[in-house]
């Protein structure tokens, strides 16, 4: 596979979309650098499937300007551009084998092009690669409906690989798998992103898969973009407080400080087992303490222990409590102390440093930022 | 019969049935057992007795004769040329029960809003509109002296045609009657298979710059293919049995039998000449030829399923 850095970059301006009365994007701005994996994340309904459909040709844009590696496609077919995708429900050929679903493409190229299309060798010899590439070798001459869902999977990226595109999409391409296959996957995308070296858009609803997974991040919130950058900079300095709360698990915690709010991590919690009685936590053990109020000074609060989950590493929990965030506060522990474990009912100990603080105006913006 | 119609290839599952279970389904299949003995099978096998039989349908069935019917219906060259238009009627209907009606689905599938509902309720009209009736408003159409079809050809003076009975029309114009119900059914289990279909498929082949037709072609189409195969074989066995109201109203298999066919002619045969062994004879020999037709049919299919 070639690798190409000029080819992949993509710049929306002022892109919108709109269907009847309801936006679906709203003057969106976004680059999109050439080479990265780049994550689009966001509660459903926030636009981000309609900004990839957008992106692919497959609808378009009411308003507003894309590029695709530097040149306007507003007026250029689905297929004319250098963008491929890979579907939520995969959408493979039913009625193909994986061989005919992964050459189609070709064969079309073929068919339209007699004399520069590929030959039927140089398909054989892509679908071979590619087939390599993905461990689908063995598979070749069996229909989706005999595939699990991981080689279903395979099948559809290499569908959307074999044509060599600049843009590789894809709309939740996790989310139809079990959570074994899903880590698995996570790192079948990442190799396919650094061996062929196209830009790979994903969309998620999950912020976790999103952190773990992007080289840049964007967070989108009612059709705009909230903030993109890296995961680093969305997670350690988010620009508002919709971000704070969507990236990361389990979600920040945020309670008013003046005329806005101050926000903290768990993660960010030092937890002391002093006054626990001798309580000691194994590894990874989730602790949700309860507070009336949070002081961040002195010796930080007091919270009590009511629910625990042993998890494996820290950061591998995945509910992040959506629901109210206003009263109950989470925190992952990691640090082991002695070997008594912790009980429901003990009391620990919660210190926020204040530079772990983030502060947010009563617009819900970063102050200081 | 729905799920043969799905475009999806899923293998029925064969379930490992203990005894015991065996034992507990009787009663669930009682019911429907014994109307499909008396209703399918009963006079299944009651006609191939009365096929050895001699009897006119009046007083009790006659003494054996063997295979006397058998004989005497080979002989006549009547039931011979209706099975030659029976196969004929069945070649003529394939196009209205399978191309015809797939390509109209297709193009009401492909745009989905207000009209594409109110043009599917136009073209399913026929089907809901009583046989006879729809039959004998074609014999006022097509009367050679007053219709409105000489009427209408008329008007851009062509000669008056005598559509029935000329041998040369009436075969067409049985087939384009019968054909406008026929289409109009299959189009709706064309439908049925295209609403399982999955659109993403057109979109992936839209972003592999399928054009419109290639995708019709090469994606859609495909996936309609077991609908298309089972639509065939129906029309093949039961051809004969769709035109029968129309051959009945409006041509009675004249003119010089190019209408007729085995159903129509099995008719006859019992019922105004009274020949009831003979009809049975010519019923039993149907039933052979299209069920060793079908069984083979589903051999075929089950023995390339399995590779």
């Amino acid at each position: 596979m070639t690798t190409s850095t000029i080819a992949g970059d993509i710049q929306l301006v002022g892109l919108t979309k709109k269907y009847g009365a309801s936006t679906a994007l709203n003057a969106l701005d976004l680059h999109i650098p050439a080479g990265s994996l780049t994550v689009i994340v966001g509660p459903s309904g926030c636009g981000k499937s309609t900004l990839l459909r957008v992106l692919s040709g497959l609808e378009t844009a009411t308003d507003g300007e894309l590029l695709i590696g530097g040149l306007p496609v507003a007026g250029q077919d689905a297929g004319d551009r250098d963008v491929a995708m890979v579907f939520q429900d995969y959408a493979l050929y039913p009625h193909m084998t994986v061989a005919a679903n992964l050459s189609f493409g070709l064969r079309l190229q073929a068919r339209h092009d007699r004399r520069g299309g590929p030959s039927k060798a140089e398909i054989a010899q892509r679908v071979a690669q590619v087939g390599g590439l993905l461990g689908l070798d063995k598979l070749l001459h069996r229909r989706p409906a005999e595939l699990s869902g991981g080689q279903r999977q395979r099948v559809a990226l290499g569908r959307a690989i074999i044509r060599r595109p600049g843009v590789l999409l894809l709309d939740e391409p996790l989310s139809a798998l079990d959570s074994q296959l899903r880590a698995s996957a996570r790192g079948e995308i990442l190799r396919l992103h650094r061996e062929i070296g196209a830009t790979l858009v994903l969309v998620t609803h999950d912020q976790h898969e999103a952190l773990s997974m992007a080289t840049h991040l964007v967070v989108m919130d009612a059709g705009a973009v909230a903030q993109s950058g890296t995961p680093e900079e969305l997670f350690h300095a988010p620009a508002t407080e919709f971000v704070a709360t969507f990236v990361g698990s389990p979600a920040m915690n945020l309670q008013p400080e003046g005329d806005g709010r101050v926000g903290w991590r768990a993660s960010d919690a030092r937890i002391s087992m002093a006054d626990a009685a001798g309580a000691t936590t194994p590894d990874g053990l989730v602790v949700e303490g309860t507070t009336e109020t949070c002081e961040f000074t002195g010796d930080g609060q007091q919270v009590t222990v009511r629910t625990g989950e042993r998890v494996g590493e820290r950061g591998e929990r995945v509910d992040d409590r959506s629901g109210d965030r206003s009263g109950d506060r989470t925190f992952i522990i990691t640090q082991r102390e002695g070997e008594r474990w912790l009980r429901v009912g003990d009391p620990v100990r919660a210190v926020i440093p204040p530079s772990q603080l983030h502060h947010f105006d009563r617009n819900g913006l970063r102050r200081n930022a | 019969m729905t799920s043969l119609l799905t475009p999806t290839p899923t293998r029925g599952v064969a379930t490992s049935g203990s005894p015991r279970r065996g034992a507990r389904a009787w009663p669930y299949l009682t019911p429907v057992l014994a109307l499909l003995l008396v209703w399918v099978y009963g006079p299944a096998l009651f006609t191939g007795v009365l096929s050895f039989l001699e009897w006119n349908l009046t007083g009790a069935p006659g003494g054996f004769v063997g295979l006397d019917n058998y004989a005497r219906l080979f002989r006549e060259p009547e039931f011979g040329q209706a099975a030659g238009q029976t196969l004929l009627y069945a070649a003529a209907l394939l196009p209205f029960s399978t191309i015809i009606p797939m390509f109209l689905a297709i193009m009401l599938w492909q745009r989905p809003g207000r009209a594409s509902t109110v043009y599917r309720s136009l073209l399913f009209l026929p089907v809901m509109v009583a046989p006879v009736a729809v039959a004998v408003s074609w014999r006022f159409i097509l009367n050679p002296l007053q219709g409105l079809a000489n009427e209408t050809i008329a008007l851009v003076g062509l000669p008056p045609m005598n559509w029935l009975g000329d041998p040369a029309s009436a075969l067409i114009v049985i087939v384009i009657v019968t054909s406008a119900k026929v289409t109009a059914f299959n189009m709706l289990l064309y439908s049925a298979a295209l609403s399982t279909l999955d659109r993403r498929t057109l979109e992936a082949a839209r972003l592999e710059r399928a054009s419109a037709w290639e995708t019709t072609r090469f994606v859609v189409i495909p996936q309609l293919n077991r609908t298309t195969v089972l639509l065939g074989l129906l029309s093949i066995v039961l051809a004969g049995q769709w035109v029968f109201t129309n051959v009945s109203v409006l041509t009675q298999g004249g003119p010089d039998g190019v209408t007729d066919n085995v159903y129509y002619r099995i008719y006859t045969l019992g019922f105004e000449f009274f020949e009831t062994g003979m009809a049975s004879a010519a019923a039993a020999i149907v039933l052979l030829f299209f069920g060793i037709a079908s069984l083979g049919w589903v051999f075929l299919r089950r023995s390339r399923a399995r590779g």
